[in-house]
């Protein structure tokens, strides 16, 4: 039999629209290719979608495609995945496999004095497909530890996991499973880990659509796997749609970044291509305001590409001028007042005494009932008066300059 | 600032309820509809009133005139009751009976005057007096469609909001007035600028005249000398002058005796000549005299002939008199016989013997009467004759007397004629010798003529030599006159030049004051525009910088708390969330229905808490009011509220929702349920 091995479609998870259209449009690749060659069945290694409540029209495109398996007659199994799983059970999952369009293989029993947990398998002609959810935060794999298989001698075992296994984390920091302490089974169809990643016959099926923007510029694409039972093979189908072009750029001057990242733009050919573009750096000139974000987006559409994100979570202005105090708020007249007095002392000039009066006038606001004229008059007189500079009052400016 | 109870009287869906509120964290519980948001609208209203663009007709429950909130909070420790009406009048629904309790103290105060006590008892900003109170709806209750607006709001409007909640907006107006300020000084700078344009040039003129005063000063010492010497030219022309002058003086006084003289001989001639006739006349009356002829005898005659005629006129006279005296006592006793007789007549008793007198009696006294006036009439007539008689006598001897007189007095003028023959005949002499005298006078006054001409002719060359000295004389004058003017006319000018310098130096005294000022003003201009403006902008800066990062720190974190991890928020310049999802920026509109309320409750609460934490005087900061906070959260956002409502960790928390689920996370549970169309509150099981 021919089936087809796909997982971590996180349908939904994207929520730019040109992104989230390109995951959908991988998966309904997917499903075409499915389709296409005829497949027997399709195993989902987990997070079909990307929580347990996606988004109405996620749903409405994700049931579309389903539906297309059923009509064509391809029966579709899943496991629940760590994001669309739900311990209250409330996940639209449920409402799939109620619909009749795919069917949950998870179906364990547990028995007493036993510690194990016992996974029943779901048959389709030759093939027992065997299956345990992925859960949030890696409690799956204590429970994965404990998985035994109901036998069912003579079939094509499959066992579904959505987990992470020691051999592919690599040094990642993760809790995962031993693959070798797994039962026995003749293809262990993975979920979870966003890899490519195939040993004998342990195999992760990757995204169907790159989750992050690291996974984007790292795996290019998605992919899934077609298996065949007899013999025995598996071949890895990329399901590579947009090109990606990624630019990460210092800034340190936000005046001059907007010609310079329309500079090096210039440099790629943009075309129907995912533009990425990450800044990062201490801003010593300008704030994030100063640049043209606009216009950079209106360049690079303009240009054809497909999608533009950027990121400038790790540009950051340069740090305070004045550090006043070391933590916490402090009342805003405590704050001014350091920072002038810290100017003060750093400038010293004869014009400093006017400082503090000049703000105290210059901060009034127009009265309900006043007149502009007559505000900005008030305004004036108060200032001059205070500057020294009031011909009217007699001026006493011979002082001011010494 | 605590809540404690709160009393509604038709006020939306409520008739009449009171609801406490404990302290700690509340749920007011209920359907859709059963009257959970109007408990937060009627604690909004009772203590700032309606607010702007809020109408009574939303508050007061329909069909009802009258409508009130009662609100008892706890500030500081003590207990305050603020209460407010709405009344229904034929168009308008307006605020009534608006009261407060303080200290006991009941006060009714107009709904203005409470919001303003309200405000100032929670140490809010006046500024909020008239206009929407963005503090509270920002840091204490929000209503819940009002939320995401906040999100959304055009960055600009936002961020005037918060500069107002945070209180920098002192900032912005310093810079829009500073705006105002350097826009008035460039005018003045321009304006003193203009005025002391040509400063440069005035110097320069009055440095020219000064030069001319010099010069004028020369001119004038030059002109005072010229005429100091037409002064002595004229002078010495003058004395030379006067001279001539009296030689023809002494000309004309010569000329005048002459005339003088020529009088005289016509007198003298004069004199002659009457001397002559004088003479033919005394010669003539001389011989008619000598022609007349005198008695001296029948002068005497006559008057002796006179003196008889006189005699005889008194001597009649005297004889007149008498008669006529005679006549009139005559008349006289006729009168007095008349007068008795006519007293008798009436008489009818006699006044002494008192017997009655009769007609007898008083006929024989009537006859005697009658007889006396006979006789008296006889003498009359004779008296009167003889006055007549009298008359012609006198006549006649008075005719005789004149013609007597008459001829004595011709008699009497021969008589002086004569006698005065020889004076007459003496004079003659007399005037032949005044004649000749008269004779030798003339010829010795001709003589005195002719010598009066010789020095006439003498000195008449004077004339001409006079008017050729006037002619000169005038000319000096004249010379004399203009060199006057002239020294005159430089003094003069000099005196304007003297006042223009002066002036000029006035005026470029101001306009060195101007300067000087200008100078000051530029430089109080370039200060304000650039190290002032720099300072409050870095101020500012400094201000919003410190608030951001505390704000966005704790905004990322109540976010954090409430989104799957992938997603991430951050704050730009203006304050506007910047959402990543794996750190590439992410637009709102592409969010989830619950991430979004997720996003504007975070905001919301990093909101309350940086100004809470700032604003440490403003007394509400203890009490936080959630409208539907969970509007589209997931199970698994619910079960984060927990943590979230820990996290706020306020004195008073009040929550609305209809999520069953909150009721667990929360101390205290008010239940609210619509019955008949009103709201009541569940009482506890």
């Amino acid at each position: 039999m021919r089936f087809a091995h796909l997982s971590d479609c996180h349908l939904g998870s994207w929520r730019h629209p040109e992104l989230q259209e390109l995951n959908m449009a991988c998966f309904r690749r997917t499903i075409d290719i499915c389709i296409k060659e005829k497949l027997d069945f399709v195993i989902i290694a987990g997070d079909l979608f990307d929580s347990p409540y996606p988004p109405i029209e996620i749903l409405k495109d994700a049931f579309r495609e389903i539906r297309k398996l059923k009509d064509s007659g391809i029966p579709c199994f899943f496991i629940a995945g760590s994001h669309d799983f739900s311990s209250s059970g409330k996940t639209f999952l449920d409402v799939l496999e109620n619909a009749g369009l795919c069917r949950n293989v998870f179906n364990s029993q547990i028995r007493e004095g036993d510690e194990h947990i016992y996974l029943n398998p779901t048959i389709i002609g030759d093939v027992a497909i065997y299956g345990y959810p992925g859960k949030k935060t890696g409690l799956d794999v204590p429970e994965v530890k404990k998985i035994k298989l109901i036998d069912a001698p003579g079939f094509f075992k499959i066992l579904m996991l959505h987990t992470s296994i020691k051999d592919a984390i690599g040094t990642l920091p993760i809790d995962s499973v031993d693959e070798t302490q797994l039962p026995h089974a003749d293809y262990y169809a993975l979920g979870h880990l966003h890899i490519d990643y195939e040993n004998k016959n342990i195999v992760y099926a990757g995204p169907t659509f790159p989750n992050n923007f690291e996974e984007i510029e790292e795996l290019k694409g998605g992919s899934f796997y077609i298996v065949n039972t007899l013999p025995f093979g598996f071949r890895k189908i990329p399901l590579e749609l947009k090109e990606v072009v990624g630019i990460e750029m210092k800034i340190t001057n936000a005046l001059v970044a907007t010609e310079q990242v329309l500079f090096e733009l210039g440099k790629h050919e943009l075309k129907d291509k995912i533009v990425l573009l990450r800044l990062y750096g201490t801003l010593e000139k300008g704030g994030l305001n100063n640049i043209d974000f606009l216009k950079i987006s209106s360049y690079v559409l303009g240009k054809g590409a497909y999608c533009f994100l950027k990121s400038t979570s790790k540009l950051l202005k340069e740090e305070t001028e004045i550090k006043i105090g070391d933590s916490g708020i402090h009342a805003l007249p405590n704050m001014e007042e350091d920072i002038i007095k810290r100017y003060i002392s750093e400038n010293n000039s004869g014009m400093n005494k006017f400082i503090e009066p000049l703000i105290q006038i210059l901060s009034s606001e127009k009265k309900e009932d006043e007149k502009t004229i007559a505000f900005t008059d008030r305004i004036i007189s108060e200032s001059k008066r205070v500057l020294n500079i009031d011909e009217e009052r007699g001026v006493s400016w011979g002082g001011v300059l010494k | 600032m605590i809540l404690k109870k709160i009393f509604l009287e038709n006020i939306r869906s409520y008739e009449h309820v009171e609801i406490e509120f404990p302290s700690g964290s509340v749920l007011l519980s209920g359907d859709i509809g059963s009257g959970k948001t109007t408990i937060l609208l009627a604690v909004e209203f009772v203590l700032f009133g309606l607010q702007p663009g809020q109408r009574g007709s939303s508050l007061l429950r329909s069909g009802k005139d009258s409508g009130r909130v009662s609100l008892e909070i706890e500030i500081d420790g003590k207990n305050v009751i603020i209460e407010r009406g709405l009344e229904r009048s034929s168009k308008t629904i307006s605020q009534e009976n608006s009261a407060i309790v303080f200290n006991g103290v009941r006060e009714e105060i107009s709904h203005s005057e409470l919001k303003n006590r309200v405000l100032k008892l929670l140490n809010y900003p006046a500024e909020f007096a008239k206009k929407t109170n963005l503090l509270y709806k920002f840091t204490v209750y929000t209503p819940q469609e009002e939320m995401k607006q906040i999100i959304l709001e055009d960055s600009q409007t936002r961020l005037n909001a918060i500069r107002h909640v945070f209180g920098v907006n002192k900032y912005k107006n310093i810079k829009e007035n500073i705006a105002f300020l350097s826009t008035h000084l460039r005018e003045e700078i321009r304006n003193k600028e203009g005025i002391i344009r040509d400063l440069d040039l005035k110097k320069q003129q009055l440095e020219e005249r000064g030069e001319m005063l010099k010069v004028l000063e020369e001119n004038l010492k030059e002109s005072e000398r010229v005429y100091n010497s037409s002064v002595a030219g004229r002078k010495e022309i003058e004395i030379v002058m006067r001279e001539t002058k009296s030689k023809i003086d002494e000309k004309k006084r010569l000329e005048q005796e002459i005339e003088k003289v020529k009088v005289a001989i016509a007198g003298k001639k004069e004199l002659i000549s009457n001397m002559d006739k004088e003479i033919a006349l005394l010669s003539k009356e001389i011989e008619e005299i000598k022609r007349l002829s005198f008695s001296e005898q029948e002068l005497r005659r006559l008057e002796i002939e006179k003196r008889g005629l006189e005699d005889q006129e008194d001597n009649k006279r005297k004889e007149n008199f008498e008669l006529l005296l005679k006549v009139k006592s005559l008349k006289a006793k006729n009168m007095e016989i008349l007068a008795l007789k006519e007293r008798i007549m009436r008489i009818q008793f006699c006044p002494i013997c008192l017997q009655s007198v009769d007609n007898e009696y008083k006929k024989n006294i009537f006859a005697g009467f009658d007889k006396d006036i006979e006789k008296n009439a006889l003498a009359l007539k004779e008296g009167e004759a003889s006055v007549k008689r009298f008359d012609d006598e006198m006549r006649l001897i008075l005719d005789k007397r004149r013609e007597i007189e008459k001829t004595l007095s011709e008699f009497h003028l021969i008589r002086m004629k004569l006698n005065s023959i020889k004076d007459k005949e003496a004079k003659l002499p007399d005037d032949e010798k005044r004649k000749e005298s008269a004779v030798k006078d003339i010829e010795m006054l001709s003589s005195q003529v002719e010598r009066l001409k010789d020095s006439i002719r003498e000195i008449s060359k004077y004339d001409a030599i006079f008017i050729k000295i006037e002619e000169e004389f005038k000319s000096a004058l004249k010379v004399e006159r203009d060199a006057d003017l002239k020294r005159s006319s430089i003094s003069k000018e000099i005196e304007i030049t003297n006042d223009i310098i002066k002036e000029m130096h006035e005026e470029i005294k101001k306009k060195e004051d101007v300067k000087s000022l200008l100078a000051v003003i530029l430089e109080i201009y370039d200060w304000l525009a650039n190290k002032f403006s720099e300072l409050i902008a870095f101020t500012e800066r400094n201000v919003m910088l410190r608030l951001r990062e505390e704000f966005a720190k704790l905004f990322n974190e109540w976010f954090g708390v409430l989104v799957p991890e992938n997603f991430s928020v951050s704050l730009d310049e203006d304050f506007t969330p910047i959402i990543y999802q794996y750190d590439y920026e992410l637009e709102y509109n592409y969010l989830s229905g619950g991430e979004r309320t997720a996003v504007a409750l975070a905001y919301r609460l990093a909101l309350n808490k940086t100004i809470n934490s700032m604003l440490s005087d403003i007394k509400t900061k203890n009490l936080v009011i959630l409208d539907e906070p969970t509007d589209g959260f997931s199970e698994q956002q619910l079960d984060k509220m927990r943590d979230v409502l820990n996290e706020l960790n306020v004195e008073q928390l009040i929550i609305v929702s209809h999520e069953q689920k909150i009721e667990s996370f929360v101390e205290k549970v008010i239940r609210l349920r619509k019955e008949k169309g009103a709201s009541v509150i569940v009482k506890a099981e």
